[in-house]
Parts: structure tokens; sequence; C-alpha cells
């Protein structure tokens, strides 16, 4: 898939609210590509953007979004209908929520099937090898959803998901919500699936730790904009944006004791007062009076894929490293 | 939006203030606008009609079931009166009848519902069982049932017994409504705090409670007070209500029962039930308004080009699918 | 002695599924906890371990089926009416949706003033509320917003605040940065902990999350299925588990330095 110039926002009393500003990516198949930023930062904005279930106030004013060589946004409603959930399927954020509460899971199972005129004698086995890939037991179908966990909400979810075979999926926010053990389990789950059965994952969240745990590579938004992207590994250990190295060094982490220099400060961006020059500068620890008049361009690093945008790197991390030194 | 409103309500602390600015909230909103405007025109009328009626209308004066003229606007009925100084003599009873069901009504559906809502669980299930008791008994039974006792008081206490038995009868539905979303608001953890801080329970009620519902109040108040107009028709149908009083609901019951349909005078029939359904439409449209207003989801926004939207998003009722 | 200790708390829902049928849950069972003055613990265990139905008995929001709560070593378990609100005085609760705590209908200040008026506050109220809102790295301008107008680590601090205009001795904090942005979560840590140190509350810090459990409790106790299965020493808890649940928990934490 990729992804070319998106500019999208809310419509509001006050008029357009500009969201997403100029956003390219490319997913390449077969990996996890991480989106990563607080919230607000437009991700799931970004997220609906992709399945092109972007819906009034919701405004996609430019762009294009091209899977398998056809441009997503343009196409008609029976064609987007028959690429969902066989092609490409998304689960929005808070998706186990949105269960019919008053339908058991298997007729829920079973219309996502007849919607796409499945064959009768194929649910079964379709339902059965589906819910053999999140380790579910058959009978959750026999239940309804507020008769489940949290955690099987979710399963039962991402088995709905991978009924019709896609080979792309894209994940809002998926174990939100849920308590780090249950959240554990799933995250191993996604993963095992998406090596087996060779998927691409597009995977959505603000917890940077357990995106880093997954993603093989990620994508850093602030403000509606990409300020970093890249492999994962060159993020974390080499962050060419003070975003991505203030956000990881404000983690909790087992073993370490609270200090204040982790508190990342001031709040995430508000879409009606943008700041001039660089979005981030009036939180950044490393910004200069240039950074607020200048608004630093996507720029590649020495590695090829490695992108990020500040006016300041890669001066600006060497800073970091000689204060981590001298304290 | 939402914050632009509450800044504009600090700033004008002045008594003047606190009445315009929640009415320029609500002429904000087209429907509410529109049921707002009508409704003043409707009350207007009323106003107008108690003075400027051209005949008295109960006066059985003129020649009988003539068609509109000059002389008689809308016509004469069956039994010699002037059926345009009914309607507009009649206004003001309507509307009244209307309003003080709707208010009385309302502020009894909330005294029962938040206490039923919001008290011990001894108290709830009391309040609720009488609740239910008004709810299972059919309307037609209980306005028989009151109305029989009120009827040979009615001559000296004007509407003052229909109102009360529309009252008795239409609190209840309002009381259910009131009840359940006080039960659930009460498990909120805002509230659950407050009761942490050492809040009373009154206080709670007051201070929270009343404004966390105050679209539902008033969107029963509109609900009842329909409830009240329509009862209005339907009490005298019963033949439990006054039928020498002049309103719309008396006009079209002697209309109705005078077969004014089959003998063609529509210019009877056709003026009362009008005015009835703008008096419904305007209050439907001021509800639904003001749930548009408690519940911005439900809002549109002006947009220079929602075309261009339409185009690239293609169909607009596709769900999202897992 | 310790200003808060339970004696094999239990705690058992009764559900009615029509007149006849009920469903027993029994959510906690024996809980033995104490909370020492000055105290900052952890109480970890996954979702529907019993966490929160604690926290919700020690302030009284529920009733307890078995054992005893002792508040400074006087059995309050039977407290009823006047007694419960003289001890809510003492002993607050922090929640977990900051989305949920605060009244949408009323400002900050308002949230902060009420419980301040409710103690019969004698100084004068608004230095008060400025101060509170200080101790939360807030400033005064904060005052005429609405929850709305906050963010999610904002509310949660006007909360703190809210719950401090009470003066009380001991602080439940049940999942309070959980719903919170990873980047916010520290903030609201170390100011916790900064209300223990300087306020000398003692806090007992619910979780889920052995991350943040670690780095700020002394003592820890870690629940599973309504049990406590592990209690002692955070630091020695975390080095050298002893139990099977807790190794579990401490191998889910998340991590970006570890590949799922
Ligand atoms: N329905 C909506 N109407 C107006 N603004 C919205 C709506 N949904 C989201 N937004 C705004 O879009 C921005 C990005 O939101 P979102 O994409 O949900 O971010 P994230 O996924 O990172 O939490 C936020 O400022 C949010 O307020
Ligand atoms: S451009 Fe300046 S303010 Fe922006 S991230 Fe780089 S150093 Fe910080
Ligand atoms: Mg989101």
């Amino acid at each position: 898939m990729e992804v070319n110039h998106i500019n999208a926002g809310y419509e509001s009393e006050n008029g357009y609210i500009s969201v997403l500003k100029d956003v390219s990516l490319t997913v390449n198949r077969d990996i996890i590509l991480g989106i990563a930023g607080e919230s607000g930062s437009g991700k799931s904005t970004l997220a609906a953007v992709l399945y092109n279930s972007f819906r009034y106030p919701g405004t996609i004013r430019s762009g294009e979004v091209i899977f398998d060589g056809k441009n997503l946004l343009k196409m008609k409603p029976n064609e987007l209908r028959k690429l969902r959930g066989t092609e490409i399927s998304f689960i929005p954020q808070a998706a186990m929520n949105a269960l019919n509460p008053v339908k058991k899971i298997r007729l829920q199972f079973y219309d996502m099937m007849i919607a796409h005129n499945i064959k009768e004698n194929d649910f079964d086995s379709k339902i059965s090898s589906s819910l053999e890939l999140v380790r579910l037991q058959e009978n959750v179908l026999d239940n309804f959803p507020h008769e489940l966990s949290g955690g099987m909400r979710q399963r039962v979810v991402i088995a709905m998901s991978l009924l019709l075979s896609p080979k792309f999926i894209i994940l809002d926010e998926p174990t939100t919500g849920l308590d780090v053990m249950v959240e554990h389990d799933i995250l191993l789950d996604i993963k095992k699936i998406q090596r087996t059965l060779g998927l691409t994952i597009v995977f959505i969240s603000h917890d940077l730790p357990i995106l880093f745990g997954i993603s093989d590579a990620i994508v850093m938004m602030y403000g509606g904009e990409i300020v970093e992207s890249g492999d994962y590994e060159d993020l974390l250990r080499n962050p060419a944006h003070p975003y991505t190295y203030q956000l990881l060094k404000s983690i909790p982490l087992i073993g370490t004791k609270i200090d204040s220099s982790m508190i990342m400060k001031g709040i995430a961006i508000d879409f009606n007062h943008i700041p001039h020059g660089c979005y981030f500068h009036p939180r950044c620890n490393f910004a200069v009076p240039k950074c607020s008049d200048i608004h630093p361009e996507l720029k590649q690093t020495d590695g090829k894929t490695h992108l990020y945008r500040c006016n300041r790197y890669p001066e600006w991390s060497r800073n970091a490293k000689l204060e981590a030194i001298g304290t | 939006m939402k914050m632009e409103e509450q800044e504009v309500i600090k700033d004008n602390k002045s008594l003047l203030g606190k009445i315009i600015n929640p009415l320029k909230i609500l002429l904000s909103n087209g429907k509410a606008k529109a049921g707002f405007i009508m409704l003043v025109a409707l009350i207007l009328f009323a106003i107008l009609g108690q003075f400027f009626s051209p005949y008295n209308p109960t006066k059985y004066e003129f020649a009988r079931g003539m068609p509109p003229s000059y002389a008689h606007l809308l016509g004469t009925t069956i039994y010699g009166q002037d059926v345009f100084s009914q309607l507009f003599y009649g206004a003001a009873p309507t509307l009244m009848v209307g309003f003080a069901v709707g208010v009385l009504g309302t502020l009894i559906s909330i005294a029962v519902g938040i206490s039923a809502g919001f008290a011990s669980e001894r108290v709830n299930t009391v309040i609720t069982g009488i609740i239910n008791i008004f709810l299972i008994i059919p309307g037609v039974l209980l306005i028989m049932l009151f109305g029989s006792f009120f009827l040979g008081l009615h001559q000296s206490l004007g509407y003052l017994p229909t109102i009360l038995i529309l009252i008795i009868t239409g609190w209840a539905f309002g009381a259910r409504t009131f009840r359940s979303i006080t039960l659930s608001i009460a498990k909120r953890d805002f509230i659950l705090s407050s009761i942490l801080i050492g809040e009373s329970r009154l206080s709670i009620i007051f201070r929270q409670i009343i404004r966390a519902i105050f679209p539902v109040i008033i969107s029963n108040f509109f609900f009842t007070a329909m409830y009240g107009t329509m009862g209005l028709t339907f009490v005298e149908y019963l033949g439990v209500g006054n039928l020498l009083q002049v309103n719309w609901g008396t006009m079209l019951y002697w209309a109705i029962n005078n077969e004014a349909y089959l003998t063609g005078m529509w210019w009877w029939i056709l003026p009362p039930s009008f005015m009835i359904s703008i008096l419904m439409f305007s209050f439907i449209l001021l509800n639904f308004g003001m749930d548009e207003i408690g519940n911005p989801s439900l809002r549109r926004f002006k947009s220079k080009n929602k075309n261009e939207n339409k185009k690239i998003i293609g169909d607009l009722d596709v769900n999202i699918e897992n | 002695m310790s200003i808060l200790r339970t004696e094999n708390l239990s705690k058992t829902f009764i559900s009615r599924h029509g007149i006849i049928a009920a469903e027993k849950t029994e959510a906690l069972k024996d809980i033995n906890i104490r909370l020492e003055e000055k105290e900052l613990i952890g109480i970890v265990g996954a979702s529907g371990s019993g966490k929160s139905t604690l926290a919700k008995l020690l302030v009284f929001l529920y009733r307890p089926t078995g054992g005893k709560i002792y508040y400074m070593d006087e059995d309050i378990t039977k407290y009823r009416g006047k007694d419960v609100k003289k001890y809510r005085k003492k002993i607050q609760m922090v929640f977990q949706d900051p989305y949920a705590s605060l009244d949408p209908n009323h400002s900050v200040e308002w949230h902060i003033k009420r419980p301040l008026i409710l103690s019969r506050y004698n100084g004068d109220l608004d230095n008060r509320i400025d101060e509170l809102l200080d101790m939360v790295t807030l400033n005064k301008s904060y005052r005429a917003k609405f929850p709305h107008q906050l963010s999610g680590g904002q509310r949660q601090r006007v909360y703190l605040a809210r719950t401090l205009a009470v003066s009380p001795e001991v602080l439940i904090a049940d999942e309070p940065v959980s719903m919170l942005d990873v980047s916010v979560r520290i903030e609201i840590l170390t100011l916790l902990q900064r209300i223990k140190e300087q306020l000398g509350i003692s806090i007992i810090y619910i979780t889920h999350d052995l991350n943040t459990v670690s780095m700020i409790t002394s003592r820890l106790y870690v629940m599973h299925q309504g049990m406590v299965v592990e209690n002692g020493d955070t630091d020695s808890i975390i080095n050298r588990p002893s139990n099977e649940y807790t190794r579990k928990l401490i191998a889910a934490a998340p991590n970006p330095y570890k590949r799922i």
C-alpha cells in the first residue's frame, strides 16, 4: 500500500480543522508497520482514511491511497465492498465494544459471510479456522458479547477480521483498555498470525512500549504530520527526532526509579492552535529560537529508510548523548 | 463550540445575559428555531384572541352551518357559533392547559423519578411499584375514574379538574424515564466522587443530577405538554371534560360529534385540527432541536465543498466491517 | 500502628437472574493488607482480580461480606451514616477514568471548592484553591476551565486537587494512569510520590502494570483471583518473584526493548 499526500480534517462550527497534513507513507509487504503518537495526534484519522471509511464531519481534502495499484479513495461503493474483508480489513478503535449486543457471536460471523456471498457449506470451516488462529474455543460462538471478557471479545473481533483471509489488516489500538497480561497474550498471537500467514499489518497505538515491541517499521506522528519514520531498531537506538527520544525516555520501566527528567513537558497538540515553525517546539527539550520560525521538512538520515523532520538533527542528538554521559 | 458556549455564559453574569444566552444557543439550531418561532406566533395568537375575538364564541346567534364568508371568516357551526371566534378565543385555554400539564407533570416526574433513582433500595422499590401501577392501568380508565370524581366540581373550578386529570394520567411515563437515567448517572464516577467528598444526597440531586439530565427534562416537558394538548381533546371525548368551555379540544369534539366531515362542513373541523397540528409540530421541532443541542454528534455543519467530499468518499452508508 | 489494615476481608457479589436463580461471585477472599503511615504501597493484579472491589470496600462504596477493616486500630467495619462520613474525610479515592470522574457541567474551581466548603475550611477559599492547584502543578488560569477543555493528565491532576481539598490521611489510587498516554504517566506518578513526601499522606497505588508500580512503591501485594498471592518488599518481589503468577506479570510488562 502506498499513501500519497493525504490532507484530511474535520468540519466544525468554526470551519474546517486540518488534522492530517501531507501524509505520505509506504507499507511494505509482510511486515508490521507501527503508527505511534499520543492520543489526538491523528492516528485514528489516518486509519480511517487508509480504509476509506472516513465519514462526515471528517473530510478528505486531497491525496490518494494506492492499494494493489488502485486508488481506494476513488473506488465505487460496490468495488470497495468486495475488497473489504477479503483483501483488506480494519479493526477500529474500541471495536470490541461495538459488537452487536443482542446477537450471538455465531450470527455475527454468519452476517459477515452472507454479506460476502460465501457458500453456506463453507461457513463452519471458515469460522473454526479463524477461531483457531486466535486460540478461541468454538463455544464462544453461542455467547452474547457481554458474556465474554474484554480479551475474548478482542479475539473475536480479530477472528472476524481474519475470516475471509485478507492479506492486509489495519488495527487501531487493538489492546487499549485490556490489562497487561491479556494484552501480552494477544500481541503474541497477532505476531504469530502475521508471521505464519504472511500478513501485512498496520498497527496503531499510543502505547510506545508495545508498539516498539511488535513493529518492524515505525511511523511517529505529531500534530497530524509524520515526524519520524524508519526501521524500529533505528528509531529505538538512534531516534532522529526529539519527540521520539523524549517519548521513549518517559516510558516507565521495571527496575528503574522515578526521575523527574523523564517527564514529557506540555500537552498534546491542539489542532485549533497549531504553533508556528516546528509543531513540537513548545515541548522540545532541544528547541532553539529558529525552531519557532522554520517548519522543518522531512529529511533522510544516512540510512536510506530513516526519515525525520527536525531542524537540529544530528546536533541535538550529540548534545543528548553528552548530557547522558555527564550525569 | 461547546467551549464558546461556556465562555459566553460566563461572561454574562447579569440576569439579562442569563436569559438571552440560552436563547441564543436555542436559536442557533435550525429545528429549534423554527419550532420556537411557531410557538411564539401561537402564543401571540392566543393572547390577541382574548381581546380581539370578533364575536362572543359561546353565543348561538348566527345562521347555522354557514360556509366561510367575509362576516364569518371560518363560517359558523351547526349551532350558529362563529368558528373563527372560537378558534381565536379558544387558543389561550388550549395552550394554557398544555403548558400547565407540561410544567406540573414534568415537575412531578422529576421529583418522583429522581428520588426513585437516587434513594435507598427500599424507597426505590416502593416508588418504582407506584410508577408501574400508573403505567399499567390504561390511561383511559384513569381518566374515567378521576374524571367522574371531579365531574361534580367542574363548573366552579374552570380548567383545574381537566389539568389535574391529565397530570395524574401523564406523569408516570416521564418518571420512568427519569428514574432510569438517574439510576445510570448515580453509578457514574463523578457522582461517586461527590459521595466520597461528603456531599449530601439533596445537594447531589440539585447541583449535579438535574444539570446532567437537563436536556431530558426539557424534552420531557414538550412531550408532556403535547400529551396535555391532545389530552384536552380526548378528555372531552370520553365525556369527562366540561363541554361548555371553548378550546380546540371541545371544538373538535363538537365538530366530530356532529359528523362535520360527513356533512361537508370542513370549515368547522379543519381549523382546530390544523391549529393543534401546528402546536404539536412546534413542540416536536423544539424537542428534536433540544436533542441536537444536547447531543452534538447529531449536528451537521455547513460545508462549502460538501459535494467534493461526497465524490471522494463515495457511498456514505457502507458500514465499517471488521 | 498501621493506619489502615484489613483482616480476612471478603466480598461475595450475588447477582440475581429472575427471582430464584442467583449467581455468586467471590470477588475477594480473605484479604489481609496493611498500610503504614506515610507509606506508598502497591497492589498489582490483572483485571478481574478484585483490585477495584478492594478499593471500593476501603472507602465504603461497597460493604464487605466478611472480615474486618481497621482504621488506626479501630474496627470500622460496622460504621454507618455519620461515622462513615467522618471516616471518608480521612480517606479518599482516585478513580481510573479521568473522563468520568469529573462532572462535565462544573468548572475546575467548583470541583475543588465543594470539598473545601463541606469540610468547613476556615481560611481564604480562593487562596486555598490556588494552593491546591499549585500542588498539582496547574496554574490559576485553570480555575475557570471545564473538564472537556482539559487533557486526560490535566483532569487527573484536577481530581487529585479535589481529593487533597478534603485533607485526607489516606489516598487510594485505583489505576490512576492506565487510561492516560504513556507520556503523561510519569507526571502523575511523580505527583503521587510528592503528595506522599510533602503532605505525609499514605497511598495505596493500584494497577495492573508492574512497570509503574515498581517505580514508586516500597511494598507490593500481588493479587490473583481475589486473593493476595505474594507480598513483600517491591524490589525483592521484582528481582526474585516466588509466585508463578507474579513471574507471568513480570514477563508481560511492556518493554520497548523486548521483542514480542
Ligand atoms: N468526530 C470528530 N469531530 C471533530 N474532531 C475530531 C473528531 N474525531 C477526532 N477529532 C480530532 O482529530 C484529532 C485526531 O484525532 P484521532 O485521529 O482520534 O487521534 P488519535 O487516534 O491519535 O487519538 C483530534 O484533535 C480530535 O479532536
Ligand atoms: S526542529 Fe527544533 S523544536 Fe522541532 S524537534 Fe527539532 S529541535 Fe525540537
Ligand atoms: Mg485514537
